[in-house]
């Protein structure tokens, strides 16, 4: 880089830090017209009957400016349980891990959200890290707008340290590109990296991603996990589960908003379909889909224009997502090849909800993998089990 | 030995006393009965006193006994529904209340319940005897790993252990209830 590479760096930094007006600096690490053409893909999958064909997969749930307001409009909703209660003791339970992380700390947020969660992390790191670097890592721009805005919102910090990302972070070829960029960016200062608001769960192979985004991770890094979590694994719990989804109209509007922005489909939210079931002895899964309940079959325009048949009873899976175990987590961590450093539990405090759904706040550090617990070292279950 | 042959006496006298009443009542003539009915009479107040008077004691100590088994039970209660037990409240470490079990010791071990009239009841407060004892015991265990661990995770592991669907403590919530609709019903 020549002298004047660098005074235009500076000058660009120096510009945003002085502007009264909302600049961000996004570094855009794909090209989205094969986001596009992915998006497509998928769209085509054969005639299905529960889910397993045409789907919308994570990342793009929020592509775009229409999902991404309709996702806000979801997490203002009371009565989106799983956002409303993540959102709400996400202050309490960071307090209890927040002691762990110790100092010096940069921070890489994957799926940034709606950036309330990150802005309380920041607020603690910036205490001891004022030239941190806050990089938010999510597939959709908007996402990154509005989540990174709130995040920054009053607490720093400057400008010119926060790095929003656009990259889709279940690609394991972004993250090796990614490590290199943050690496370069904070040398060998300390990263911490989050995935919160149970974003893990809406993946096909989220054992997979947990493990890829672990594996960015230095021995003086540490990563933050949140996932939603049960006590029990049974189909009645699935209902249970699937419930809490169904009650929110706010949620049903942002789980059809991709397919309303990316076809020509007239969306009507009570063809939306809950699908629960047991996933092994990990979680309880749900799918949220979308049925053709009109009695033809119609044709569907997708965004490259072409027209594929969405029969009648077909269906688009919207999204994906999980209640964990609890007594599952330790091997989950472990698979991805973590250690738990401390972890913290709330319960949803609603009358309505099942017993047991909470969500699970885990600091996760890398390092050779805790063994296995045998039965008998779970002292509590011992000591009050029948 | 003592206690029965002074039993022996007291009611042989009163039987030989009332036989001989009645023989004189039997051989008096008509116009002189007055007196050794009276004297019969007076024998048989005597004798059947004894036993009224008895039942009406151990009556008592089974009412004193049961009352005292419904205010123990209810107090039982407050304690599961206080902040201490409840399953969304604090997670912190903490020391427990216990569940008491005085009343139900003083009632079994006092005599007050009949074995035959309430074999049900007996046997119902020995299991419930049981339940708090052991559940006292795991809040005690419970404390003393909780205490010593520097982490709060174990208080947590613990909360959840407690108040998880399978665990010893809702069998004991159970059990409570069914106890106290038996007494209420006595």
């Amino acid at each position: 880089m020549t002298a004047s590479d660098g005074r235009l760096v500076g000058d660009l930094a120096k510009a945003i830090d002085e502007s009264d007006f909302a600049w961000s600096l996004v570094l855009v690490g794909e090209d989205q017209r094969d986001k596009l053409a992915a998006l497509t893909g998928d769209l085509l999958g054969k005639p299905s009957s529960n889910g397993d064909g045409k789907q919308i997969t994570s990342g793009y749930a929020y592509w775009g400016i229409g999902p991404t307001i309709a996702w806000a409009h979801a997490c203002a909703d009371p009565f989106y349980l799983v956002m409303k209660q993540s959102l709400d003791s996400f202050t309490r339970r960071w307090g209890r891990v927040r002691g762990r992380v110790g100092e010096g700390f940069h921070h890489v947020s994957f799926g940034v959200g709606t950036g309330h969660k990150d802005r309380l992390i920041l607020e603690h790191l910036l205490e001891h890290n004022q030239d941190l670097l806050y990089l938010p890592v999510d597939m959709s721009s908007e996402m990154l707008r509005l989540g990174t805005r709130e995040a920054t919102h009053r607490v720093g910090p400057r400008g010119h340290r926060v790095v929003p990302v656009q990259l889709d972070f279940s690609i394991t070829d972004n993250l090796a590109e990614l490590r290199d960029l943050v690496h370069r960016l904070v040398g060998d200062e300390p990263v911490l990296y989050s995935l919160l608001g149970n974003t893990l769960a809406n993946f096909d192979h989220d054992d997979e991603l947990l493990a890829n985004l672990t594996a960015l991770a230095r021995p003086q890094d540490r990563f933050l996990l949140e996932v939603a979590t049960t006590e029990a694994l049974s189909d009645d719990l699935a209902r249970d589960a699937v419930e809490e989804y169904s009650r929110s109209r706010a949620y049903r509007e942002f789980v059809t908003s991709a397919l309303l922005h990316n076809t020509d489909l007239t969306i009507t939210v009570d063809a939306v379909q809950f699908r629960g079931s047991v996933e092994g002895d990990r979680a309880l899964k749900v799918k949220v889909v979308y049925q053709n309940q009109t009695g033809d079959d119609i044709l569907m325009m997708l965004p490259d224009r072409t027209r594929v048949a969405f029969p009648d009873r077909d269906t688009i899976r919207l999204y994906l997502t999980r209640k964990y175990a609890r007594r599952a987590l330790d091997g989950i961590v472990r698979a991805a090849g973590m250690r738990k450093v401390t972890g913290t539990h709330s319960d949803f405090a609603v009358p309505r909800s099942a017993q047991g759904f909470g969500m699970d706040l885990l600091l996760l550090a890398p390092g050779d993998p805790v063994p296995a617990p045998r039965p008998d070292d779970d002292v509590a279950r011992v000591i009050w089990e029948n | 030995m003592t206690r029965v042959a002074i039993t022996a006496l007291t009611f042989g006298a009163l039987a030989v006393a009332m036989a001989l009443g009645v023989s004189w009542l039997v051989v008096s003539p008509p116009g002189e009965r007055w007196e050794p009915a009276v004297n019969s009479l007076a024998l048989l107040a005597g004798i059947t006193g004894i036993f009224a008077e008895r039942w009406a004691s151990q009556r008592e100590q089974r009412n004193q006994a049961l009352d005292s088994i419904r205010l123990e039970m209810a107090r039982n209660r407050e304690t599961l529904d206080g902040e201490a037990f409840n399953a969304t409240g604090s997670r912190a470490r903490r020391v427990y209340p216990r569940l008491v079990q005085s009343a139900v010791d003083t009632a079994l071990s006092s005599g007050s319940l009949s074995p035959h009239r309430d074999a049900d009841l007996i046997d119902l407060l020995h299991r419930w005897r049981t339940a708090v004892a052991s559940v006292n015991r795991r809040l005690e265990l419970t404390e003393m790993l909780v205490f010593t661990s520097p982490s709060d995770e174990k208080a947590e592991q613990f909360h959840a252990a407690l108040h998880s669907a399978t665990s010893f403590f809702q069998g004991v919530r159970t059990l409570l209830d069914e106890t106290q609709a038996y007494v209420s019903s006595r």
